[in-house]
């Protein structure tokens, strides 16, 4: 077992923290009345709660691992991911790209959207399928990055660890399912408040501890030139700095998460506001945690090979699961009792947070856009909420089982791109051509949802089920390379269908 | 490589400190949009709300 200050103090911290988390859950059921109260919180966001809740169910604890892993297995050439989202959160805040014709279109989840813009109830279904099981493969390793941190942080066993997870899951389901979108706000920024007072003392605890030149020549020991320029094609590389851009755009503009806050705005002037403002955000989310992952680089290079991150030459573990666990036993080795615990209560409640949102999100793009309009809109609100119950249960069981099944094999940062992009790549080239190109037709959407569904080729098991991944390698093509290449295949699909068949006058399927 | 250490450097300093600053600007101001948020809410008739969220019953027609 790994060394760790955690105390019985700062596991009382944890357990009131959780359990005063579940208390605003249930107190806020008195306010939801309908089904747009329970999703967008009845559209009555304003710019400071805007910012804290688009913040806070952004950063946490699994942003926090896997940046901090690319900080481990990177060094300071991983802060071009959090300038990469900043600069591109600013440039949409800036612009209103895509998310301000959202917000006023007055859709509440992006497949809703295909409807409206395209006519055609079954591209909706169809959209919102791909994205519900992108979003839940997504948050797949979710579970077991939380496992991996409690377990790091507070030093008990990790198989009962997952035992402590589930339960949290639990708790997550009984505030998200009665309190709905007001629970998932209010809980995102009692966690805004707590994990940024945290991070922001650990950041200025580590500096003190290790010292910034120390922290400069370690990682020029460790990587040498390739720790500090992300763009050396030996190390990081050209392409994945675009790709990260890419990514940035997405993570603000196309990510279902990020639009339900845009949608769940007031006004079109707080949408833009938010996301100006929030640009500091999605940048700061890479760049603390990938900071202490910097930290607890050269704290464990300098303790020598005593320690599971470094093989005996002295490189970094290869192994995933074993970067991961970096950060929190960093963490548990740093910090004093009491501001551990309050880091981990932090953590732990960014974990639930970023569970709500994600759970509320996908359950009910599969109430929303699936069910509802497989039933021709004709089920009740009480139905919809149920059905959203349901599926936040059901989604819940299966995270679990997925989170325990699957081989990570990469960074947990690289799996979540990947798996994200099954959706995204599509739904870009949709929502970019679709709210900026009249031309763009029925025909061409669906060309890029099939399209995009191709990057589920940069996961490992499905190369090793295709018998690509020798191909693959072979080739230096790495997964941000399909991603790229799938997304700009999806735009230019899109196009072509759209010229070759354009919507006609009268459809069927319309509206 | 200095120009990279430098980079990083001051970029890690100046969004930690805008980053404190707007911690302590939204954590105040949040608090005061909850409350009028919750006011809000609670304000909202049953019919009202019904009539803004189903927004599918148009969709239909």
């Amino acid at each position: 077992m790994l060394e760790t200050n955690f105390s019985a103090l700062d596991w009382a911290i944890v357990g009131a923290y959780l359990v005063g988390t579940v208390i605003i859950g249930l107190w806020v059921n008195r306010y939801i009345k309908g089904m747009g109260e329970f999703l967008v919180a009845g559209r009555s966001l304003k710019t400071r709660l805007g910012i804290a809740t688009m913040i806070g169910s952004e950063l946490g604890l699994v942003t926090a691992m896997f940046a901090a892993q690319k900080g481990f297995s990177d060094g300071f050439a991983a802060f071009h991911i959090g300038l990469m989202a900043g600069i591109a959160t600013i440039i949409v805040g800036l612009t209103g790209f895509i998310v301000v014709p959202l917000r006023r279109m007055g859709v509440m989840t992006i497949p809703e959207y295909y409807q409206k813009r395209f006519g055609s109830r079954n591209l909706r279904i169809l959209g919102g399928f791909i994205l519900a099981v992108a979003g839940i493969l997504n948050m797949g390793l979710f579970l077991k990055a939380g496992a991996i941190f409690v377990s790091g942080i507070t030093g008990i066993n990790e198989d009962a660890v997952k035992w402590v997870m589930t339960a949290m899951i639990l708790l997550v389901l009984i505030y998200t399912c009665l309190g709905g979108m007001i629970s998932v706000i209010i809980t995102d920024y009692v966690q805004f408040v707590v994990l940024s007072i945290g991070l922001l003392v650990t950041c200025v605890i580590a500096v003190k501890k290790i010292g910034w030149s120390t922290l400069v020549k370690g990682v020029d020991a460790i990587y040498s030139d390739q720790g500090f320029n992300p763009l050396i094609a030996e190390g990081i590389g050209g392409s994945y700095v675009v790709w990260m851009f890419f990514l940035g755009v997405i993570s603000c503009a196309v990510w279902q998460t990020a639009v339900m806050r845009a949608c769940a705005a007031e006004s079109v002037e707080v949408v833009k506001k938010m996301y100006i403002w929030s640009s500091l955000g999605f940048m700061i989310r890479f760049l603390i945690p990938q900071f202490i992952g910097i930290c607890a680089l050269v704290y464990f290079f300098d303790l020598g090979s005593a320690q599971p991150f470094f093989d005996e030459q002295g490189q970094v573990s290869n192994d995933s699961n074993v970067t991961m666990k970096a950060m929190p036993v960093f963490l548990g080795q740093l910090l004093p009792v009491g501001l551990l615990g309050i880091v981990a209560a932090g953590m732990i409640a960014a974990f639930m947070s970023t569970h709500d949102t994600y759970l509320l999100c996908w359950a009910s793009v599969l109430t929303e856009d699936v069910f509802n309009p497989l039933k021709s809109f004709k089920m009740s609100n009480r139905q919809r909420i149920r059905m959203t119950r349901v599926f936040l249960i059901l989604i819940a069981a299966f995270l679990v089982m997925w989170g325990l099944w699957y081989p990570l094999g990469q960074d947990l940062w690289d799996y979540m791109a990947v798996s994200g992009s099954i959706y995204f790549t599509g739904a870009f080239a949709i929502m970019m051509m679709g709210l900026y190109w009249n031309k763009a037709s029925v025909v061409g959407a669906y060309s890029a949802l099939i399209i995009g569904t191709f990057s589920v080729l940069g996961l490992g098991p499905v190369q090793e089920y295709f018998s690509l991944k020798e191909f693959f390698n072979r080739n230096g093509i790495a997964a941000h390379h399909i991603g790229l290449t799938v997304s700009c295949l999806a735009i230019v699909g899109m196009i072509i269908m759209s010229v070759s068949f354009p919507n006609k006058e009268t459809s069927s399927e319309k509206i | 490589m200095n120009g990279w250490i430098n980079f990083w450097g001051v970029l890690l300093l100046v969004t930690l400190v805008i980053y404190a600053v707007l911690v302590i600007y939204v954590s105040i101001g949040g608090l005061s949009d909850i409350r009028k948020m919750l006011r809000s809410l609670s304000n909202k008739s049953r019919d009202g709300s019904e009539i803004e969220e189903n927004s599918d019953s148009e969709l239909k027609s």
